[in-house]
């Protein structure tokens, strides 16, 4: 058995190894002869990409002389992936964006989208076939960017299976419950057995949190088109947060939605299938694997009204993308999308999302679309009577303030009330900031030219300081002749990559940071503003800075300390020296993502070796990645994993050190502490310092661990200094404001680096030749 | 005097290494049983709990009859009185810091935990130290560092083979049934081609490695051997820029290659493929050059001059007598540039952003993407990518080794 998987896994790897390639499909009319153009299109439904393709095949039925190519993707990975490929003018022709948070606007203020006004009056498109929201989502500033695919809302499923056992009627699918009515209902269905929740009433999903703050009647802007004034502390705001939060902690009727993965739940989305969760919200698109799932009977419901209904519509669009090399045909993509036929075609093919137009909505094709499934009419309802847009707020540094305000809030940090006053001001700080930056000429010009001058001057410093350095008596013999040529053609393999890839790209980042540039357009000269907006309005930088700070001291610490005692713990004669020796150092040689999933699921709160063990001596252990205080602990940890390399270098060290001193020390009876401290740390004080310069500026770039264990969170907690710049140049395309932030880092290496040195001549020995 | 002290300690000793073996084994029989979470011993235990106290005792009282015995060990009395404290916190401190116990319940756990700590020290003592205790607890740290740095290994493996319900229920140290279809399965789903991703590793890490291996050794020999204008100058350029960050670079260099992607420099395309990778790394990297020019100092002087005098011409030196000579350096340096490619995730997230065509870091982070999570396919998969680089440092572990206590350096 072991061997047959064994062997079955090789041949898949060579099988495996030019790669199928499922998220990408070509789709073309066999029958067609003549030239074809090839669109591109992407989407980020990858599960439905069936439904997708055949859609496809009817438009080039039609359209023959058009080859579409799909790329699919699935939601995080698609937004990354079209972020930065159309900063790298590699993006599909076309491709999809979804109204979640107002982000629609964002793409279009950046130009990313080609304006499709002309197009639309030339083909006589009306949207007024399209529920509101759809058309509201596709207009941006009077121009139309794109035409409405589908939309989704998410609407309450029950497990009927649970109701039945509780003895309760379910939900009417018509009347929607009153709040009051469904926290009674989901206590009555929430199971505890000694003291740990096995089955929970409801489980919300992402977009939950909206949906309340509507239903309870508040609005986070005064006008959802035309923004001009925050309202998120208003008293209905508060009530809907109150409300959502409550369930969570007050009630307990909720699992915390952050933690319902790691808790062994199912995602949100399809929670139904844990068979642990009463209600779920969820959506359309949940549906098909529902029904697939054997012994689950389900029914569907409208959302629960607080003070009205409502909740958030997604609208999912296409769009051209500003570089379309065949802006024609993909418009001809798009418009077949977006007609009657188009979703009449992905709605019939099992596509994710519902219909848009009010025909197809109304029609057998959608309401009958789901075998086993007869009351779809409560996404009708729900759609086309309560959905509303999200408000159009362009800045997707406001969606990233919320979200930090909203995961406070989740933590338990902060009251819902709390949250909302800290939403009402960075809301009304997003929106002052709309019409840009305000630059005086001293911080465009002047400061710009004071930042250039000074590593010219610390240059010119140490020149004039170490001019003796050129005298170092050359090493070389063999007739003294010097080899000008020679040295210089055998050098330029170094060269070369030197001028290329390290001083060219090193200039081009000190002039950019004086820039403001999203790659899409031109760069924009704005001086020295990306720094002074660094160091006094920007917090996410004042905190990866101090974050950063506390895991190198901490870090490089433990890495010399831990590394220094076990170096003279294996020191002495041992025996299977080298075998220890290579198992100390295998870890921070792999050192890497995958180890980096084995330490995040080894802090897993409830299934994790870590905390497990630590139950086993009767400590409860704390809530490592999801708690402020011990995310970085975590990740400060990690490093004693990571000591083998400074371990090596000690004991190298260590072997180095003359016996004679140890003997006459002896003599003199001095005391084993006493020998540590005045020959062993001397003698091997500049492998220290070399681990200690080394250690410090691997330390600053610290990178895979936040990424990949915690992502920066709990409450930017482990946002560490390249995690931010990471997500200011590559998630929101701030080109100048990252090359500022680079520069930064560099000063700051460049200077610890130096004082390092500097100072090491005071303790480092080195032996008189 | 060699011979009285070997007839010295035969018998004493061997008395004393069979009574820690037999302590030891019994105890760490009982903790094992435990660990791996024996119902009824358990049970036992719990309203038991004195057992293991009078073996703890009689292991105390025959340690104090050697003590009056044999007093020339000095180490002795020390670890005798550590061992009636260690003893007496058990009993006192199990049922203080247990919550889980109740008045008349002590946490068999606990217990467990300092009983197999004790037993392992009996056992190593027994087996290496020869009654010195010093040694004796220095081996006893060094196995248990040994341990705690394998245990993330072991655990990755011991998940991969779990099924998803198992994963997700109090952690075993073994799993119930060994699942090693999971492995399969990571190259099955076609919406992750694994085995691509391999192929671009391999692809990317090999390119480079060469690439590094050729130029390197070329600049580190200029700046070892030849005199030249300015060559002590640049060589502290080169030192320089191992201070500069990679990130520094990472955003001009990302515009760079997204132009020369517009205008399809040289027919090739130079986004969303290797080579924004591979290139930068076929010029020689600050590192490397130090590594390998310290390495070729260290070769002698005359070689190059009896070389010379037989008619070797400058490359001929370089070709026949130092790189044939710095083999153990040129592997390090191979070794290193595959390992840091291998792991390296930062450049593949930037160059590479779709799902076909990526690298194996990337591709493990993308498994933790979809609908829900599989963690056991996740430390699969992270098996596997691990594989290569454990099966490389196996057989270069000795250069490795050899290399960073020679020069000082590290991956």
């Amino acid at each position: 058995m072991t061997i047959k998987n064994i062997i079955i896994s090789l041949c898949l790897l060579c099988a495996a190894w030019e790669g199928p390639r499922a998220l990408c499909q070509i789709i073309e009319n066999e029958g067609y002869h003549g030239k074809k153009v090839t669109i591109r299109l992407a989407f980020w439904q990858a599960d439905y990409i069936d439904a997708f393709s055949k859609t496809c095949y009817a438009f080039v039925e039609k359209n023959p002389h058009i080859r579409v190519k799909i790329e699919a993707d699935f939601w995080t990975s698609y937004w990354m992936k079209i972020r930065t490929n159309t900063a790298g003018r590699v993006a599909p022709d076309v491709w999809e964006i979804s109204t979640d948070k107002g982000s629609q606007a964002n793409w279009f203020d950046k130009g990313a989208c080609l304006d499709l006004t002309e197009y639309a009056k030339i083909d006589d498109i009306s949207l007024s076939d399209h529920i509101p929201a759809a058309r509201k989502a596709v207009v941006w500033k009077g121009k139309v960017f794109g035409l409405p695919v589908g939309a989704a809302v998410r609407i309450f499923m029950y497990n009927k299976a649970i109701f039945d056992k509780a003895g309760l009627p379910y939900p009417d699918a018509h009347e929607p419950l009153t709040w009051d009515e469904l926290v009674k209902l989901c206590r009555k269905l929430t199971v505890t057995e000694n003291g740990e929740i096995v089955q929970y009433g409801l489980s919300w999903s992402y977009s939950s949190l909206p949906s309340c703050i509507q239903q309870a009647g508040g609005r986070l802007v005064d006008d959802y088109d035309n923004p001009t004034r925050f309202t998120a502390n208003t008293a209905e705001v508060k009530e809907g947060l109150r409300f959502y939060c409550d369930t969570m902690f007050k009630h307990r009727i909720a699992p915390v939605l952050s933690q319902q993965k790691d808790l062994g739940f199912e995602q949100p989305d399809y929670a139904l299938l844990s068979g642990r969760v009463a209600i779920m919200v969820s959506g359309y698109f949940a549906l098909p694997r529902l029904v697939e799932a054997e012994d689950l009977e389900f029914g569907l419901a409208p959302v629960a009204m607080g003070r009205e209904q409502g909740q958030e519509a997604l609208v999912n669009l296409f769009c051209v993308d500003w570089r379309s090399k065949y802006p024609d045909e993909a418009w001809e993509l798009v418009k077949f999308f977006s007609s009657e036929e188009g979703q009449r075609t992905l709605i019939e093919n099992g596509g994710p999302d519902i219909p848009t137009i009010e025909k197809v909505l109304n029609s057998d094709s959608f309401l009958n679309s789901i075998p086993g499934v007869d009351n779809l009419d409560v996404f009708v309802r729900e759609l086309g009577d309560f959905a509303i847009n999200p408000p159009a707020l362009p800045t997707d540094k406001f969606n990233r303030e919320f979200q930090n305000i909203i995961d406070k809030m989740y933590l338990g940090s902060i009251s819902p009330e709390k949250a909302a006053e800290m939403m009402q001001h960075e809301g009304e700080r997003v929106l002052a900031e709309l019409h840009g930056p305000e630059i005086s000429d001293a911080v465009r010009y002047y400061y710009p030219a004071a930042i250039l001058s000074l590593p010219l001057v610390f240059a010119l410093a140490l020149y004039l300081r170490n001019r003796s350095l050129r005298n170092i008596p050359e090493l070389t013999r063999l007739g003294g002749r010097k080899d000008n040529l020679a040295g210089f053609l055998m050098l330029l393999p170094w060269l070369i990559g030197f001028l290329l890839f390290m001083l060219g790209p090193v200039i081009v980042a000190f002039i950019l940071s004086f820039t403001q540039w999203d790659l899409v357009g031109s760069p924009e000269w704005i001086g020295a503003w990306n720094f002074k907006e660094m160091f006094t309005r920007d917090w996410t930088f004042i905190n990866s800075s101090l974050v950063t700070l506390v895991y190198v001291v901490s870090a490089v610490t433990i890495t010399i300390v831990v590394a220094l005692l076990v170096a003279v713990l294996v020191h002495r004669k041992t025996r299977f020296m080298g075998f220890f020796r290579a198992i100390y150092y295998l870890p921070s040689l792999v050192a890497g993502v995958a180890l980096c999933f084995v330490f995040a699921w080894m802090f897993n709160v409830k299934y994790g070796v870590i905390n497990n063990l630590l139950g086993f001596v009767g400590v409860e252990g704390p809530e490592w990645l999801f708690r402020k205080g011990w995310a970085l602990t975590a990740i400060i940890s990690i490093n004693l994993f990571y000591i083998g390399g400074n371990m090596l270098i000690f004991l190298a060290a260590l072997q180095n050190v003359p016996r004679q001193y140890y003997e006459a020390a002896e003599i003199d009876g001095a005391s084993g502490r006493r020998q540590f401290f005045h020959i062993t740390l001397p003698q091997i004080s500049p492998s220290i310092l070399f681990c200690l310069v080394v250690g410090t500026i691997v330390a600053f770039q610290v990178f895979t661990e936040p990424y990949i264990m915690t992502d920066g969170g709990p409450d930017q907690a482990t946002n560490f200094y390249i995690l931010h710049l990471y997500n200011k140049a590559f998630k929101d395309l701030e080109m100048g404001y990252a090359s500022a932030l680079a520069v930064v880092l560099f000063s700051v290496i460049f200077v610890v680096t130096f004082i390092q040195l500097k100072v090491s001549r005071r303790w480092v020995y080195y032996e008189a030749e | 005097m060699k011979q009285s002290k070997k007839g010295e300690s035969t018998r004493e000793n061997r008395d004393l290494r069979w009574r820690y073996f037999f302590m030891g084994s019994i105890m760490s029989a009982l903790a094992a049983a435990l660990w791996v979470g024996a119902k009824p011993i358990v049970e036992f235990l719990r309203h038991h709990h004195y057992v293991p106290l009078i073996f703890c005792i009689v292991f105390l009282i025959l340690e104090v009859i050697s003590l009056i015995r044999n007093e020339n060990n000095p180490g002795k009395l020390f670890w005798t009185v550590a061992g009636t404290v260690l003893l007496i916190l058990c009993v006192i401190l199990v049922p203080i810091v247990s919550p889980r116990a109740d008045e008349t319940e002590l946490n068999p756990y606990l217990m467990v935990f300092l009983m197999s700590i004790v037993a392992f020290f009996c056992i190593l003592h027994g087996l290496v130290a020869r009654n010195t205790y010093v040694n004796t607890v220095r081996y006893f740290f060094i196995i248990f560092a040994a341990v705690i740095l394998l245990l993330p290994f072991y655990w990755m493996f011991v998940n991969s083979l779990k099924s998803f319900n198992e994963i997700f229920s109090s952690p075993t140290f073994l799993p119930k049934t060994w699942r090693w279809s999971n492995y399969p399965e990571i190259f099955q789903n076609p919406q992750l081609p694994f085995g691509r991703y391999f192929r671009n590793t391999f692809i990317i890490a090999i390119a480079a490695t060469m690439g590094q291996l050729i130029s390197c050794s070329i600049v580190a020999y200029a700046f070892a051997r030849l005199r030249f204008r300015g060559r002590n100058f640049l060589f502290l350029v080169v030192l320089a820029t191992m201070m500069v960050p990679f990130q520094v670079t990472m955003v001009p260099l990302y515009i760079g290659f997204i132009h020369l992607n517009e205008i399809r420099f040289l027919g090739l395309t130079w986004l969303n493929s290797m080579l924004p990778i591979i290139v930068p790394q076929l010029f020689a990297m600050a590192f490397n050059v130090f590594l390998l020019r310290q390495f070729f100092r260290t070769i002698p002087y005359e070689l190059d001059e009896a070389a010379h005098i037989d008619g070797c011409s400058r490359f001929g030196i370089f070709w026949r007598v130092i790189l044939p000579l710095s083999k153990p350096a040129l592997i390090i340096v191979g070794l290193f540039t595959f390992f840091w490619n291998w792991k390296d995730l930062m450049g593949p997230l930037i160059y590479f952003n779709s799902r076909d065509n990526t690298t194996v870091s990337l591709g493990l982070m993308f498994l933790k993407n979809p609908k829900h999570i599989d963690w056991q396919l996740i430390m699969a998969a992270s098996t596997i990518s691990l594989i290569p680089v454990v099966i490389l440092f196996i057989i270069g572990q000795r250069y490795i080794i050899r290399g960073i206590t020679m020069t000082g350096m590290k991956a």
